[in-house]
């Protein structure tokens, strides 16, 4: 069996070998960039109203055309980018750290403290996540710290489960007994050879959750319950071009293409990762 | 032989089983043809009370419309007065008293006893009674009592003329009969939703945020309507509403001003459109302490760009309103200023307030319209140093932020409010009573409520001009209120269908409604 290359550089390498992870590279790439750089990206300031100009298609002054309040699109697109890695990553990393942990409690102590953790885990999936989220924003109000939070708070289940499983199995391992004997304190086995295993598979399933909160942030702000206006998120931009659509469909084209382009990158990178990190999880959905 | 038998066999049971299916075929159309006539509509909102003393909203009024009768009526299409459950109506010289005669034997619906000169007294006084904390007991600001003189004739008695009675009051809900046995016995309580007239429609069934159906009264005393059953379909997005109309899930519902063009074209649909009497504006609350210094309400009002949240918002297809009494109607104020964004103006007015930045909060119902308005307000207010936060929030959640001591910590709203052809309807609602009801700016003057009284009961309609344009110069002069459009509502039909009915103003008068022309 030949041995994996787990460092960094050694996974990146792999990554773009294969087209669609170098695609998927490509795109998260260009996305950080325009997320980071959107000062100097945007050709207008995002929220600057030209009323008289309402609508327009693209032309050479606005690449992408206006919306319904002759604000230039295209300088709103690349804000969007950034409002969307602004909500993703941090709630994608609240969730990470939740799941994580309760995962670790939950897979290591087992018993009736696993029985609780699962018992929560499931009445929270057994919710569906927008409506989920959707029922906290309306109890708490829409805001970007709210809309991050929530989103952690809906999706930290499924790391817990991937990494109880994780956990259950090492538990198993005889190096662990071990160590146990040893005299270990339970905290240094977590963390000296639990959590190094579960890694690889948090590390796939956070790249895959990243488009699906990139998507649900889109739909709570065309809801209405996501970043407040004039934040230029593409759900907020979709909603205001569905209601100008027979006037001008630009708002919605380009909106709909950021973010189809988007969780297209960030599907082929994860699974591409997925296939490198963890051949045994192939064919497994996030 | 035996396989002759069995093929004449299968043969006959073909047959048999063809016929039947072309019978019921035939059977279903014929009951498509006769069966109830169903008339589905687009209501953007759900309803809250039906209670004529206690309603809430527009749908409220337009549905319990259907539900109630008065002693007189708008005719259709048209402001002009029409008996209903009366069968004499007689306004005394001075004024001061009106004599009634009810129809015999009209009945209220579901088994709740006859219409009598009882349930006029009761139906009318209850505005007027505390318990009640009816929002329109205004609406009979002047009545002293009623008298009853028989089991079908009595007299309402006005403590003094009454300008509004012939125009708003009694043909419109604040002037319909409820039952008065049954509402003592279920209590206000009982009587929200689930409410008993004599009208030509009774309730249903209402589904919360889902629907409201009304069916045809059997034992109505007046003409049938055409309609069997009226369906009040909640919907609360434009654009699904438009979308529902194509499809034909709907057959009536208001569209936006940005499609109107699309409906037109197509010869399937109707529009109908007129001006509206309409309110539209953003509120400024004078309580609030960051909004007292009428400096600041006037930079503000200096600063919006009106014209440009019309080219946004409707397409530039409205006028702007320059006071709260809609263009041809008593009352209106010809000479009202129209403002026009003056930045110099605004910086002035927060450099004499000692400002030089604020933070505000507009509270906005989640509808394009008025994201539009406060986009376009925030712009502006970046101008003059004030950074303006859109709350946008779904409209039963609106609707409420104004009630009671909550209504504190308002600052700026978009609101828009029904009016009818009376300008007493547009200035009863900024009295100080109405603090923390619908006088959401929350401003109270003294010579307003007054002048409101004293227009009540002018009947002179010179005298009553010179009342309200005083009025609306108050109100301008405090700075409380951004005055945006009256509006104009468009409704688009299915015009192979049905053939709508309201009032000069868009009041939807649904028992009229009949099949397409």
């Amino acid at each position: 069996m030949r041995k994996k290359k787990n460092s960094e550089i050694g996974v990146l390498s792999q990554l773009v070998k294969t087209p669609s992870g170098l695609i998927g590279t490509i795109i998260i790439a260009l996305l950080l960039i325009t997320a980071i750089f959107a000062p100097i990206l945007s050709p207008y300031d995002f929220s600057t109203q030209n009323i008289s100009e309402r609508l327009s298609g693209p032309t050479s002054e606005h690449h992408l055309g206006t919306d319904h309040l002759g604000r230039d699109l295209l300088s709103r697109i690349i804000y969007g980018t950034r409002i969307a890695l602004k909500v993703a990553i941090p709630a994608v990393i609240i969730s990470l750290f939740i799941g994580v942990l309760l995962g670790l409690i939950a897979g290591y102590f087992g018993g009736i403290i696993d029985y609780i953790i699962i018992i929560i885990l499931d009445t929270i999936q057994s919710l569906p996540s927008i409506v989920l989220a959707l029922v906290m924003l309306t109890l708490l109000g829409p805001s970007l710290t709210n809309l991050i939070v929530v989103m952690g708070l809906t999706l930290f289940p499924g790391y817990s489960r991937v990494v109880r499983a994780q956990v259950m199995s090492a538990r198993q391992e005889l190096y662990v007994d071990a160590e146990k004997a040893l005299g270990a304190k339970p905290l240094r086995i977590i963390a000296g050879h639990i959590l190094p295993n579960v890694v690889p598979a948090v590390i796939i399933l956070s790249t895959m959750d990243l488009p699906a909160v990139i998507t649900i942030e889109a739909g709570l702000s065309f809801l209405g319950m996501g970043v407040r206006p004039p934040s230029p998120s593409w759900g907020v931009i979709l909603n205001d071009g569905f209601s100008h659509f027979r006037q001008s469909p630009w708002p919605i084209i380009t909106a709909g293409a950021a973010l189809a382009i988007t969780t297209f990158g960030f599907t082929l990178f994860g699974e591409s990762l997925r296939d490198i990190l963890d051949p045994k999880m192939s064919g497994m959905d996030s | 032989m035996k396989n002759k038998k069995l093929f004449k066999g299968v043969l006959i049971i073909c047959a048999i089983l063809i016929g039947l299916t072309g019978c019921s075929k035939e059977k279903e159309s014929a009951a498509q043809k006769d069966g109830p006539k169903i008339l589905k509509v687009r209501i953007n909102a759900d309803i809250k009370n039906l209670d004529p003393a206690r309603r809430y909203s527009r749908w409220d009024d337009v549905i319990s419309a259907t539900i109630f009768d008065g002693l007189v009526s708008y005719k259709a299409n048209s402001y002009d007065i029409e008996n209903v459950l009366a069968e004499k109506f007689e306004i005394s010289e001075d004024g001061h008293e009106i004599y009634f005669k009810l129809r015999e034997g009209v009945q209220f619906q579901k088994g709740a006893g006859e219409v009598t000169a009882e349930d006029v007294k009761f139906s009318y006084e209850r505005f007027r009674d505390e318990k009640t904390a009816s929002a329109y007991s205004d609406d009979w600001a002047n009545l002293d009592h009623v008298e009853v003189i028989s089991k079908y004739e009595g007299k309402i008695i006005l403590t003094e003329p009454f300008a509004p009675l012939m125009r708003t009051t009694l043909p419109l809900n604040s002037g319909v009969i409820v039952p008065k046995n049954y509402i003592e016995k279920v209590g206000l309580d009982g009587f929200t939703t689930d409410v008993i007239g004599c009208g030509p429609y009774y309730i249903d069934e209402w589904q919360p945020d889902q629907k409201v159906v009304v069916k045809k009264n059997p034992d109505y005393y007046g003409k049938a309507p055409y309609w069997d059953e009226i369906q009040f379909i909640v919907i609360s997005d434009n654009q699904s509403a438009e979308i529902a109309l194509q499809a034909g899930e709907v057959d009536f519902a208001e569209i936006s001003t940005n499609t109107v063009d699309t409906f037109k074209d197509n010869p399937d649909f109707g529009i109908t459109s007129n001006s509206d009497l309409d309110y539209r504006w953003i509120g400024l609350n004078v309580e609030n302490p960051k909004l007292q210094d009428v400096n600041v309400r006037k930079a503000i009002r200096a600063a919006a760009n009106v014209p440009d949240m019309i080219t946004a918002a409707y397409n530039g297809m409205v006028e702007q309103e320059t006071a709260i009494v809609a263009p041809g109607l008593l009352g209106y104020w010809a000479d009202a200023p129209k403002y026009t964004q003056d930045l110099d103006k605004a910086k002035e007015y927060m450099a004499a307030a000692g400002i030089d930045s604020l933070d505000l909060e507009i509270a906005v119902a989640d509808t394009s319209e008025y994201r539009v308005w406060a986009e376009v307000l925030q712009q502006n207010l970046k101008e003059i140093g004030i950074n303006l936060e859109i709350n946008s929030m779904e409209s039963g959640t609106f609707w409420e932020i104004g009630d009671g001591d909550k209504g504190k910590d308002v600052e700026l709203f978009a609101m828009a409010f029904q009016m009818q052809p009376d300008p007493s309807w547009a200035t009863m609602w900024f009295t100080s009573d109405q603090v923390g009801i619908w006088n959401w700016m929350r401003w109270a003057n003294p010579e307003f409520d007054e002048l409101h009284k004293q227009g009540l009961s002018e009947t002179d309609d010179q005298k009553r001009q010179v009342i309200y344009e005083k009025m609306q110069k108050l109100m301008d002069d405090d700075a409380v209120a951004i005055w945006v459009t009256n509006g104009k509502t468009y409704f688009a039909y299915n015009a192979k269908k049905c053939s709508p009915a309201m009032t000069p103003n868009n009041s939807l008068q649904f028992r009229f409604f009949s099949a397409a022309k």
